[in-house]
């Protein structure tokens, strides 16, 4: 009696322990909500809501694609070169209309990351590197069409800006529209289609995977293309927000944000298990860190150190037990 | 014959020196009237070689090698060199070795992170990227520490034999990292952790310690630039460094060292460097217009370099061998 007691308590403290492990990352969000509410001033009020929405966009589309990367195993470094690229190609563009303008900036991601997919999955070299190379000549490629200038955007182009700044009733940010398609879309995929699961799969174990007959090739190809896309989407509601392509700064450490939102969130980076809603959270997190920093007139190089420190902290909870 | 063959056989990463040889010959046959080919330019990329960022490559290798990955050593670049600095100024010898057990002990909190508390390199590291950041712009108040002291500036400036002493400790680091990997025990289950972490720990291995032991070399190395660069500069920047660990995994990644961990040499490593410095040369005679075209440039020559090692290629390789011996 005593022991069996005894067994049920250690499990069932294990439970509480796993449970807070699932959660960990909405229990720190509701815990900086809260810390904010009291500390930060005129935190509670709907401009800094908005803001917040506002400015979580970039993070949430990255981190989105890079969830998806992150549970095939690999890791796509090249998405804020992605958002300059997307960027400049569209304002470039723009003067056969916005539909058309943002078509080209999305294919022509899509197709730098069918690049990625087809070095990753076909050729299979390592993720990193390849999305590391990405990075430097994407960079470049954007530098390039505009000779490293910043390109400002006429006022002709007001209806292109409304993609950035249009408020709906006149309040809610349009930002939150291409997030819900985004984030419902890639829940979708990754929960309820077979793609979801091949994504899963090869990243749990890559051989036994292509064993049982899943194509990682294509699937593996597929994710880095959405990858690209969202963060070409991101770059272009950057760019209407601002009224500006900037090849040379846009995106800049991008990447870093979305890794660690994903990270954050509680998805496993070896692969093998992505966390939608927990990416959203781990970007929300991200982005009340800096705005908390910067209502409170905290100096930059003290949020950067809390930054870490809230990240490692973040991670250290929630991270898999091993034996 | 068979000697150069043993030679070249010991270096290894053939394909990594054969592209060094090709591109030193481009640039000598394109900048001819600008005296590409001299004692003063090679001398000049050396030196650009040994305190920007090849000694960052020379540790990043070590990480790379286990299969893990360092975001961090920029930041701990320049917060060895401005702490180097600051005591240096004082005393340069207390200076050196502020700097590099700066640079041990953030290697050591890498290495802390990955192994005992079980965080993910990427992550761990990319915490300390902004967080050694932080810390470097609250040391210097984001300005300039400016080096007074004669030791501290000889450290890197001085002329042996018309070479700057930088240079020679670039190379004799490079040889020594060479003789650690191949002959030592640590150099040895550097490979054995990174081609198999399951069986390295089956064998016995420490797999723990060697993972912190190689987190710790890799800031050393990083303290070591810091202090080498600052020298140069007359100078510690608090910006020193920033974006470089990008350079260095590109140094290990067209040197060869796959970044999966377990296979590549630190030879490798060493004409990765060389390289990458040796294109930034050629841009920078090119003239201002075309800087740009270099990152694309630097880009494709990545893919290049890991398109040619990756699986498919070697797999032909093996198959060829096979028909040849039947």
């Amino acid at each position: 009696m005593f022991s069996a007691f005894g067994v049920m308590e250690k499990r069932s403290k294990a439970d509480i322990r796993e449970s807070f492990r699932e959660h960990a990352a909405n229990i720190f969000l509701v815990f900086m909500l809260v810390i904010n509410l009291f500390v930060t001033p005129n935190f509670f009020n709907a401009g800094t809501i908005w803001n917040i929405i506002v400015q979580t966009c970039t993070i949430v589309l990255t981190g989105m694609g890079m969830a998806m990367v992150i549970s095939t195993g690999g890791i796509d470094i090249s998405v804020g070169s992605m958002m300059a690229v997307s960027s400049i190609v569209t304002a470039k563009s723009l003067f056969l209309g916005i539909i058309p303008a943002i078509t080209i900036g999305l294919l022509v991601c899509a197709l730098f990351g069918l690049v990625t997919g087809f070095m990753v999955g076909k050729l299979k070299c390592q993720p990193m590197v390849v999305t590391l190379a990405m990075s430097i000549g994407l960079r470049g490629f954007a530098q390039v069409l505009n000779n490293a200038k910043i390109l400002f955007l006429d006022n002709k182009f007001d209806n292109f800006f409304m993609i950035g700044r249009y408020k709906i009733f006149g309040v809610l940010p349009i930002q939150i529209v291409p997030m819900v398609i985004v984030v419902a879309l890639v829940y979708f995929i990754i929960e309820k289609t077979v793609l979801g699961r091949k994504i899963q799969a090869s990243g749990d174990n890559p051989r036994s995977a292509r064993l049982s007959g899943i194509n990682t090739v294509k699937t593996i190809m597929n994710v880095y293309v959405f990858s690209a896309v969202f963060a070409g989407l991101a770059g272009i509601l950057l760019t209407a927000k601002i009224g500006a392509a900037d090849g040379n700064s846009m995106g800049n450490l991008a990447e870093l944000d979305a890794i660690a939102a994903v990270a954050v969130g509680g998805s496993s980076m070896s692969g093998g298990r992505a966390r939608i809603f927990g990416t959203v959270v781990g970007a929300l997190i991200m982005q009340l860190i800096t705005i908390s920093v910067n209502m409170n007139n905290i100096p930059f190089e003290f949020a950067q150190i809390l930054k870490a420190l809230i990240i490692i902290f973040a991670v250290y909870t929630q991270r898999e037990r091993t034996a | 014959m068979s000697l150069i063959k043993k030679f070249t056989n010991r270096l290894s990463s053939k394909t990594t020196i054969f592209a060094f040889l090709l591109l030193f010959i481009a640039a000598s046959i394109i900048f001819q009237e600008k005296n590409f080919f001299s004692f003063v330019s090679i001398q000049n990329i050396l030196r650009k070689a040994s305190t920007d960022g090849g000694l960052l490559a020379l540790g990043m290798t070590f990480v790379i090698l286990i299969g893990c990955i360092d975001l961090s050593v920029g930041s701990v670049l320049a917060l060895s060199g401005a702490l180097a600095a600051m005591v240096g100024n004082i005393n340069p010898v207390l200076g050196i070795l502020v700097g590099l057990l700066t640079g041990l002990g953030c290697g050591f909190l890498n290495g802390f992170m990955v192994t005992k508390m079980r965080i993910s390199p990427w992550v761990a590291t990319l915490a300390t990227l902004l967080g050694i950041r932080g810390v470097v712009f609250l040391v210097t108040s984001k300005k300039a520490v400016k080096i007074t002291n004669d030791t501290m500036i000889a450290l890197a400036n001085t002329d042996i034999f018309g070479i700057k002493s930088s240079v020679y400790i670039f190379i004799a680091l490079t040889l020594i990292c060479m003789y650690v990997a191949k002959y030592t025990k640590f150099g040895m289950a550097l490979y054995a952790v990174g081609g198999n972490e399951e069986a390295a720990k089956m064998m016995g291995l420490k797999v723990d310690r060697i993972k912190l032991t190689a987190y710790m070399m890799t800031g050393l190395f990083a303290g070591i630039a810091g202090i080498l660069l600052s020298s140069r500069l007359y100078a510690a920047q608090a910006v020193a460094g920033n974006l470089w660990e990008t350079d260095a995994i590109a140094a290990c990644a067209i040197g060869g060292i796959m970044l999966s961990g377990g296979v590549g040499k630190f030879s490798g490593t060493f004409f990765g460097v060389l390289i990458i410095v040796i294109l930034n040369t050629a841009f920078n005679y090119f003239g201002n217009v075309s800087s740009w075209w270099q990152n694309i440039i630097m880009g494709v020559l990545i893919l290049i370099s890991i398109g040619v090692q990756s699986e498919v290629f070697q797999l032909k390789k093996i198959k060829l061998k096979k028909e040849m011996v039947a």
